[in-house]
């Protein structure tokens, strides 16, 4: 079970992530969904320890199965309870070692001997669906090196799973299948699963529970059913709504006019006033907290 | 053979005794051979027999008219340029560059038997390009910010800037002459190699150091190391394990090429410390316009240019796999 | 030349000011590089005892002046690697516009010959072909222009093969502008930034080869000075006189790590990639 309360990151006095709270029981699935710029990606590389240089996490609690998630519990966990399944698999797997050698490196870093490491790799990766464990990662199609991701990622079965947008970067034909291998992965494993997706749609059928980021801080929180259902902040509202559908009507797609704000520029009180719909007055001056699962005065109204 | 097509069917399938891509390799390098070594012997016979008297040159000054005469008949000076030529061709073949004047041998021979020396020291240069280059640049991309890898850094930019020759006298100045730690000339033990061998490895290693710096940076920032510590892994072994790896083709590449250039500076090393190799060998030949062994010397050269450059192909393909054959997608 | 970096800008500075002495330092002092007095050979320099007033630097064997020696022998080095690097440049270019416009056959022959030249070491195709015409200034010119051309081609080739496919060359060419005017207006422009950077690294190299090859005797004739033959006269007197070899050494670092610091602010300047000048 993994909680996360009031996580901050800070680059130098640019704020990424503003007091981000939320809980992921074992075996759920949590959608953090967001634009480029969210800070849901920081968010999450701060959970696991692999900010880059010159940002840092200012403050929060993150904790794991009751105890704290310190950095030097994660130099320790991270790879075994910790598991990261990255963005662009062309980019995160070393051009040169051999798909096998990659997933038996999880086992050979936490103490298990050169031959069942690589028993286990072959194994394993037969499991996700990758028979080529002697292949080069470009000798591998995209959807075959996120399997490998993948297995990386769950080798020694993680307490808390991260994928950092994993289909994003696949053809859409095959972001189907790895998402079925990672779901499959998940229950398996039992672990706590947290989904970045820049796609609410994506995250609402899979998920089982969705939180929505805008410029850093959370916006909606909720079950994914209820959130598709009856989306309750603007944000989330427009994100639903610009997914174009098919059989839905014709004409121009609803846009949200504008664009995310940068995380040093960032607008005063509410940070999506300025492009929403139903802006009040104190949304220019009063960041709305985080109610009942929604940060909005216009929500708290109804 | 019956129990292992039990066990794997496909065994049975006739597989040719050498794989097609291995006699296509090695017959694109027998032509690059081929069109190198002519290529250049051939600008050289041009030069020879389009400039002034060939036979002039043969013999050398102090060659009385009876030489000159006796060179003239037997190069067949007379004949059409074609038939010299396709002579010529001939001798290159059987590898009859002619004899070495002063000692009247061939001068092939003659050459090849102090190849040897040149190779030591050319093979010394590069194991101590990469054995200490190598760690040198890793350390001085994991430090950059700090001051030894500034230092390192620093250190090899201006060791590329050292010419090898001037490198060479103030080596020899300084630890031959002046503290006697070193022999200063000859080449008979293997105290004899250790100046010839730093002089000419300088410029070299300084470049691997910054090549592989450069490439470790680069590694760093992508993706996959960052995979590497999510696995777990610390510091080190993304560097040794991953980003060193990564950065080593590039490398390899500078090495092959480089190849030329130890090659142009062992004649000056050589020259400098007396050492007995082919590039003094060359050198002695200028200066006794013994061209023979001039054109044994080139021959050499290019063969060893283009064995090196085969091999660095071959080890190309091995440190980056992407080189080549396969490609999924 | 505003966004050049600071050790670039010392190191322009540096060859700024090598060149001016190069070039006027003969003039003004009072010694002559050639001429002889026996009596005061092998005077060291002025820091050191025996040292001989009005030679600060020393003298050599045959009592020449270091000082102005080393400066006319800078003289001829540099005069040779400019002029050199400037030939191999233009040569480089038009190779190169030819290969990479007119494309096919010629194209493959162009660069065939310059991957063959350029792997090849230079130096012993130099001292082979010395061996056969013997050397002299004007020959020692046309080795180290045939040292060079290769990059410019390659470079000056590439950037020729792609804009050879522009729209906007097409377009020129459609509008009656004639190929020359193509290359004149679009392609020079373009590959003179590339070209730059290669000059500047090349006249470093070249000096080192003339340095190379005047060392081993088969440089510029003597009497004249440069720095590779003060370099080989001072071999011999490494024991007694070291500081001989000292003068042009400095002389010849200095000049290859100044060029190489303004080449890598070049490179910034006009954005060229490493792998470009390959």
């Amino acid at each position: 079970m993994l909680e996360v309360q009031d996580l901050s990151v800070t680059a130098g006095k640019t704020v990424l992530v503003d007091g981000v709270s939320f809980a992921v029981a074992a075996g759920a699935m949590l959608g953090l969904v967001g634009e480029s710029g969210s800070g849901k990606t920081t968010a999450v590389l701060a959970l696991a320890g692999l900010l880059q240089e010159g940002v840092v996490r200012s403050a929060g609690e993150v904790s794991l199965d009751g105890s704290p998630l310190t950095d030097a519990r994660l130099a320790k966990v991270r790879g075994k309870d910790v598991g990261l399944v990255f963005q662009d698999p062309s980019a995160s797997l070393d051009p040169l070692m051999r798909a096998g050698a990659q997933v038996a490196e999880v086992y050979r870093v936490h103490g298990v001997g050169r031959g069942e490491a690589r028993r286990r790799a072959v194994a394993l990766l037969a499991k996700v669906g990758v028979a080529r464990h002697r292949a080069f990662p470009h000798q591998l199609s995209g959807g075959q090196r996120q399997r490998v991701g993948i297995a990386v990622a769950i080798a020694l079965g993680p307490r808390l799973l991260i994928a950092d947008e994993p289909t994003t970067a696949l053809d859409v034909t095959v972001q189907a299948q790895i998402m079925e291998l990672l779901l499959s992965a998940q229950k398996e494993t039992g672990a706590a699963t947290v989904m970045v997706s820049h796609d609410l749609d994506l995250v609402a059928r899979h998920a089982d529970d969705v939180a929505v980021m805008y410029a850093g801080r959370l916006v909606e929180t909720g079950p994914a059913a209820k959130i598709s259902a009856r989306p309750r902040h603007p944000y989330t509202r427009a994100l639903l709504e610009s997914r174009p559908r098919l059989g839905a009507a014709r004409g121009p797609l609803p846009v949200i006019p504008g664009q995310a704000p940068h995380p040093s520029a960032r607008p005063s009180g509410c940070a999506f006033h300025p492009r929403c719909p139903l802006a009040l007055a104190r949304c220019a001056t009063e960041t709305p907290q985080l109610v009942g699962g929604v940060a909005c005065w216009a929500a708290a109204d109804e | 053979m019956a129990t292992a097509s039990l066990k794997r069917p496909d065994a049975s399938r006739a597989r040719p005794a050498v794989p097609t891509w291995l006699l296509w390799t090695v017959a694109v390098w027998a032509v690059r051979l081929a069109v190198t070594v002519l290529g250049i012997l051939t600008l050289l016979f041009a030069l020879l027999h389009l400039s002034g008297d060939p036979a002039a040159v043969m013999v050398g000054p102090g060659g009385s008219a009876e030489d000159l005469a006796k060179v003239h008949a037997q190069l067949g000076l007379d004949r059409p340029f074609l038939d010299q030529y396709l002579a010529f061709l001939g001798d290159v073949a059987r590898l009859d560059f002619g004899d070495a004047r002063g000692t009247g041998e061939a001068a092939l021979p003659a050459v090849l038997a102090k190849l040897p020396l040149t190779l030591q020291l050319v093979a010394a240069t590069l194991v101590v390009s990469v054995a200490v280059g190598l760690p040198l640049g890793v350390l001085a991309a994991a430090r950059r910010e700090g001051t030894l890898g500034r230092i390192i850094a620093g250190a090899a930019a201006l060791g590329q800037a050292i010419p090898n020759f001037v490198l060479g006298l103030v080596l020899l100045l300084v630890f031959a002459l002046w503290l006697g730690w070193l022999p200063s000339y000859g080449s008979t033990t293997p105290a004899h190699t250790v100046l010839p061998v730093i002089t000419l490895a300088l410029f070299t290693l300084a470049r691997v150091v910054l090549l592989t710096r450069a490439g470790v940076i680069e590694a760093l920032s992508q993706d996959f190391c960052r995979a590497v510590v999510a696995k777990g892994g610390g510091r080190s072994r993304v560097l040794w394990r991953h980003a060193l790896p990564n950065a080593f083709p590039p490398v390899l590449a500078f090495l092959v090429t480089d190849t030329g250039y130890l090659l142009s500076g062992t004649v000056l090393v050589e020259q400098l410390y007396a050492y007995d190799g082919i590039g003094r060998g060359l050198v002695i030949a200028i200066n006794e316009q013994d061209y023979p062994t001039v054109q044994a010397t080139v021959f050499t050269v290019a063969v060893i240019v283009v064995a090196v450059s085969a091999l660095g192909d071959v080890l190309g393909r091995v440190a980056d796999p992407r080189v080549g054959r396969e490609s999924a997608g | 030349m505003s966004r050049l970096s600071t050790p670039a800008r010392i190191a322009l500075a540096g060859l700024a000011l090598l060149a001016a002495a190069v070039a006027f330092g003969p003039l003004l002092l009072p010694a002559d590089p050639l001429k002889q007095n026996l009596a005061d050979g092998l005077a060291p320099p002025f820091w050191m005892d025996g040292a001989i007033p009005g030679h600060p630097l020393g003298t050599d064997q045959l009592g020449r002046d270091l000082l102005v020696r080393t400066l006319a022998g800078g003289r001829t080095s540099l005069l040779v690697g400019f002029v050199a690097a400037t030939l191999a440049c233009f040569l480089g270019i038009l190779a190169g516009l030819v290969a990479g416009y007119l494309g096919g056959i010629i194209d493959r022959l162009i660069m065939g010959v310059g991957d063959l030249w350029i792997a090849f070491p230079f130096l012993v195709l130099a001292i082979a072909a010395i061996t056969v015409v013997g050397s002299s200034t004007p020959v020692l010119i046309v080795l180290l222009t045939l040292a060079g051309w290769v990059t410019p081609a390659r470079v000056t080739r590439a950037l020729a093969r792609r804009l050879k496919g522009e729209d906007y060359v097409s377009a020129a060419v459609g509008f009656g502008g004639g190929h020359r005017y193509v290359i004149a207006r679009h392609l020079l422009p373009a590959v003179a930034g590339a070209n730059a950077v290669i000059w500047t690294f090349m006249v470093g190299a070249l000096v080192l080869i003339e340095g190379g090859l005047s060392f081993l005797g088969l440089g510029v004739r003597p009497p004249t000075p440069s720095w590779g033959t003060i370099l080989n006269d001072g071999r011999d007197l490494m024991e007694t006189a070291w500081w001989v070899p000292l003068w042009p050494g400095l002389a010849l670092t200095l000049t290859v790590l100044f060029v190489n610091l303004l080449g890598d602010g070049l490179r910034r300047v006009f954005d060229v990639k490493e792998s470009d000048r390959a």
